[in-house]
């Protein structure tokens, strides 16, 4: 009988591989969420226009409203000239664009269906659990092997991350950039490919992307910046060193282009927000330490405001009164003395962003669409197991974020002293790539309060939790494969 | 006996016909005593018209008349009918002009008051009107009334009035500024007739055509102007505000403003310093507008956000003893069937302003209603040429509007230009002002200077006068907080003295056990 399961588990691992498992079932438990109607997704919080008009797609007129509550399947496709330009530069225009391409090929001229982007989403995500899965068990085809496979299904294939699909957000392009991005480190770290050139490239691509992806993302560029430093110590590569700086430096490049293209509205919104989703909150009373910063304290009465108010405001926060008063005091300089000046509130404000990280699954949207007999703004709750364990017990404490990327840090540091004395590259990739992947850790909640305030600030993390998640997945990894302080094992398979 | 029963009777009978009387006479005045039809052609965007036909609005609001505005596109063939006392034809654009035969029908066949604004006179009207008419093109005419005399802009063309009919008045007179001097009547009226050659939002003219309309429609009254402060919020200088409300008690003018309120943070320090500023402003003879809100989309359609805000900005600022007199707002909310019924139905007087340049409305309807008094606020400024003396009436409720300044500088000359008006402005308090506020909630009366809320008179409480003393921190002192502070001090000297002590311990025994190896 044991041999009997012996020979089966064998077979099967003769014709399934364990990346070959993990894509299947990711295709299976996604795909059922994404395209067996009633179909999933998310609902429009406002922000859809900034992607979906410059792609020449536009709402249809509905007699009901289409924010927030449910997820809308139909969307025109602008048949004439296109007066709005491009008003945000993002390459998610890209992902956009190949929809649009599908859908006018096999679904209709006129009519925008939102599954077409799933659609796209989907295979280039699949894309990526593959490599990915490959790229932390190659060559083996263990027991644990196939655990990995499980557990990256189990974390990656979270309904939390794949229901951004069926949705003109940009953070699945995000998502699943960064499956390549670390896929392609790990990989190249792993000796996974007999060729480096593809991998490289591939990080390049998906980095690239990645950043210009969305404007809060150029920062990022010194983040992922630091993964790349990494590939310069790669092993007979001399004449592709240069080739590599040459990335970084386009990388760089990037993080300041996207950077510049961000308008003066969206400067204006944030210096806004800043003041009044950040500055103001998680403080007794602000009215005296706004004005202690110079600035008058009645603008403590307009904490909470939005930039692009909602229904009535008390004064437009655009307006050239609010300008002259306010926002042409609270600059980039003032937001960081103000803060300096009241670290306590800075920390609290962190906290909240440390309890925002796990908040993957935006509350503020529904998942369903109209008519498929669930409530206004209701969520899924199918295969968000991991999501929903994360959101009850990780700690939502900054400290906490720190001290775990401290820890990554000091553990993956050993593997790279030791490479470094043994002239082996493996610990070295590692290293920076959770060094970069701390980085983000820390630094976006840091750049998101003092950027954004608390406004949308669960998706402006969005990169945390992908971050936290990926470094856990290595570390379990190394851990199975007992190559967290031994790179040597590894090398065997060149 | 005989003759109580007699009298009862003669009595209860005289009641019933007087109540019968009064009876039909208020639905009369339901129906067709107060109801103006507004039709324009278009709203021309060029030249922005649409700000005319908003002044035209709140002019007529005021004149206590229930106006419906369609455009000539939207008009239904029998719209026009017995239920309306009048129709106002207005021309903005002659290149287009009337083309909605229907409506051209339906007014020639009316027999209620007729005023045509602008070209485009049709020959039925100028028979109606019984005049002759001339064109006249590339003209700067002067517009004369009284001793005022008025520049007006250079006009393309324009429609003037060679002929009059007997019987007929004149309102203001339009001059050429060539040597010949030749002079054409402004506002013309020939018995329920009326005919203006152009409605402009500023200046004399405005004051010309309001008069004009008023005396056609029969609503001519004579109103001393009130001066009020615009654009106060709770982001203005507050100390600025102060000092102004003082300087216009030093000086004995009273005086309104129109300020905004938050429906929210009303526990801050920010908002109780606002407060008081609005209380001081109430014990100096000042009376407060409560403005609307800026509508920034128009998703609200059940208006239950409106509501539920005013209802807040009432019960925030009377718990603070700031009681609103009436509510403020820019013209069009008075053109929108929820903006209106959620705000400025809870007053019985309005205070309509000019449209800004946004306009958003949430459910059109353009059908504006009356309110008991609608003061038509239009700024100081613009009646700068226009001569002004402690006699100056208008003849429709007016407010005088001043913007709220911000520094000093801009105080000083604000007040200097409050000091120059020569004005006998409308004083609440003497005048008999007595309004009202109603909300589910709460019951705001105003009455010759009395303030009562729910019906019991308030007593303002006389705030610190002293801002300075206002604007302290003012931080509770609780009695533990040194106690606390001293603790935390003492706990971590103590945590240092160990940390020390640790170190010294680990050094000493770092020491014994190296030693032992060292031999």
């Amino acid at each position: 009988m044991k041999k009997f399961i012996y020979n089966c588990l064998n077979k099967f691992s003769k014709f399934v591989s364990p990346a070959l498992l993990a894509t299947v079932l990711a295709a299976i438990i996604s795909g059922i969420l994404l395209f067996v109607p009633p179909i999933h997704g998310l609902a429009d919080n406002g922000d859809f226009y900034r992607s979906i008009l410059s792609n020449g797609i536009y709402r249809l007129p509905t007699s009901y409203s289409q924010y927030s509550d449910f997820v809308i399947t139909k969307f025109g496709i602008m048949q004439y000239f296109n007066e709005n330009n491009v008003s945000v530069l993002s390459s998610q225009t890209i992902f956009i664009q190949i929809a649009l391409l599908l859908n006018k090929l096999f679904y209709s001229r006129t009519i925008f269906d939102i599954r077409f982007m799933g659609l796209v989403y989907y295979l280039f995500y699949l894309g990526g659990i593959y490599l990915l899965t490959n790229a932390f068990v190659r060559p083996y085809r263990k027991v644990k092997s196939y655990v990995m496979g499980l557990l990256i299904v189990f974390i990656f294939a979270d309904s939390a991350y794949t229901l951004y699909f069926n949705s003109f957000f940009a953070e699945p392009g995000m998502f699943i950039l960064m499956l390549y991005l670390c896929a392609s480190i790990i990989s190249l770290a792993r000796n996974i490919y007999s060729r480096r050139w593809p991998m490289t490239f591939l990080f390049f691509i998906s980095t690239i992307l990645l950043i210009t992806n969305k404007q809060q993302n150029a920062p990022l560029a010194l983040s992922f910046g630091v993964v790349a430093i990494g590939i310069m110590f790669l092993p007979h590569f001399r004449a592709r060193r240069m080739a590599t700086a040459l990335g970084i430096v386009l990388v760089l490049m990037s993080g300041v282009g996207i950077y510049k293209s961000i308008g003066s509205e969206i400067v204006g919104a944030n210096t806004f927000q800043t003041f009044s989703h950040g500055t103001l909150l998680e403080t007794s009373d602000p009215t005296k330490k706004i004005e202690r910063g110079g600035v008058d304290g009645q603008f403590a009465l307009m904490r909470n405001e939005n930039y692009y108010s909602k229904n009535y405001a008390t004064l437009d926060p655009g307006s050239k009164y609010v300008k002259k008063h306010l926002m042409d005091k609270t600059g980039f300089a003032w937001i960081v003395r103000y803060y300096a000046g009241n670290l306590k509130q800075f920390n609290n404000l962190l906290d909240v962003a440390a309890k925002d990280v796990t908040a993957v699954q935006p509350r503020a949207v529904g998942n369903f669409v109209r008519n498929s007999g669930h409530k206004p703004g209701e969520q899924v709750k199918y295969f968000t197991v991991y999501s929903s364990l994360m959101g009850a017990f990780f700690p939502g404490k900054y400290a906490f974020d720190c001290l775990l990327a401290i820890g990554f840090i000091a553990v993956y540091s050993v593997g790279f002293y030791l490479d470094i004395k043994a002239k082996r590259y493996m610990g070295i990739l590692r290293f920076f790539l959770i060094f970069g992947l701390m980085t983000v850790v820390v630094f976006v909640p840091i750049v998101s309060i003092v950027g954004d305030g608390d406004a949308d600030l669960a998706k402006h993390l969005f990169l945390v939790p992908v971050s936290l998640n990926m470094s856990l997945l290595m570390f379990i990894s190394d851990l199975i494969n007992h190559t967290l302080w031994n790179t040597e094992g590894d090398e065997v398979s060149e | 006996m005989n003759k109580g029963i007699k009298f009862s009777l003669v009595m209860s009978l005289m009641l019933i016909l007087f109540s019968l009387f009064n009876f039909s006479r208020t639905i009369n005045a339901a129906t067709n005593h107060n109801r103006v039809l507004l039709v324009y052609d278009s709203q021309n965007d060029v030249k922005n018209d649409k700000k005319n036909i908003d002044a035209l609005q709140r002019s007529l609001t005021s004149m206590d008349l229930r106006v419906k505005t369609v455009s000539q596109a939207d008009y239904k063939k029998g719209t026009l009918d017995k239920k309306y006392l009048g129709v106002i034809t207005m021309i903005n654009w002659r290149q287009v002009g009337l083309i909605n035969r229907e409506f051209i029908n339906d007014r020639d066949k009316f027999s209620g008051i007729k005023l045509h604004i602008g070209e485009n006179l049709t020959q039925t009207e100028i028979n109606q009107l019984g005049i002759k008419v001339q064109k006249v093109y590339q003209q700067q005419f002067i517009l004369k009334k009284d001793s005022n005399r008025e520049q007006l802009p250079f006009s393309q063309s324009i429609t003037v009035i060679t002929q009059q009919a007997n019987g007929a008045s004149q309102v203001g007179t339009l001059s050429t500024q060539q040597t010949d001097q030749r002079s054409y009547p402004f506002g013309y009226i020939n018995g329920k007739q009326g005919y203006l050659p152009f409605f402009t939002n500023k200046g004399l003219s405005l004051i010309v055509q309001t008069q004009m309309i008023a005396q056609l429609f029969d609503r001519v009254g004579k109103f001393q102007p009130l001066l009020t402060i615009t654009n106060v919020t709770l982001y203005t200088n507050l100390r600025t505000l102060d000092e102004l409300s003082k300087f216009c008690y030093k000086m004995g003018i009273p005086f309104a403003i129109s300020t905004t309120s938050v429906s929210k943070n009303t526990e801050m320090k920010a908002f109780d310093r606002f407060t008081a500023v609005l209380r001081n402003i109430e014990n100096r003879g000042g009376i407060i507008f409560l403005q609307t809100p800026e509508v920034s989309s128009g998703v609200d359609t059940a208006g239950q956000l409106l509501n539920q805000k005013f209802l807040t900005y009432i019960v925030s600022l009377a718990r603070q003893q700031v009681f609103p007199v009436g509510i403020s707002s820019a013209g069009f909310w008075n053109q929108d069937k929820v903006l209106r019924n959620n705000s400025l139905k809870y007053a019985d007087h309005w205070l309509l302003m000019q449209d800004g340049t946004k306009v958003t409305y949430v459910n059109q309807d353009n059908d504006a209603q009356i309110a008991k008094q609608s003061f038509f606020a239009m700024p100081a400024a613009s009646l700068n040429d226009v001569k002004k003396s402690d006699s100056t009436t208008f003849t429709i409720p007016t407010a005088l509007t001043i913007n709220m300044p911000y520094s000093q500088k801009e105080l000083e000359h604000v007040e200097s230009e409050i000091k120059n008006l020569p004005l006998n402005w409308y004083n609440p308090v003497e005048d008999g002002f007595s309004s009202e506020i109603n909300t589910e909630t709460t019951s705001l009366k105003y009455n010759h200077g009395d303030y009562l809320v729910n019906g019991k008179l308030e007593d303002i409480q006389n705030t610190n006068l002293d801002l300075n003393k206002q604007f302290s921190d003012g931080k509770p002192n609780s009695l533990f907080k040194d106690y606390f502070k001293v603790q935390g001090n003492i706990l971590a000297v103590f945590f240092v003295i160990i940390m020390i002590i640790l170190l010294i311990f680990i050094f000493i025994g770092q020491k014994v056990y190296w030693n032992r190896f060292k031999r």
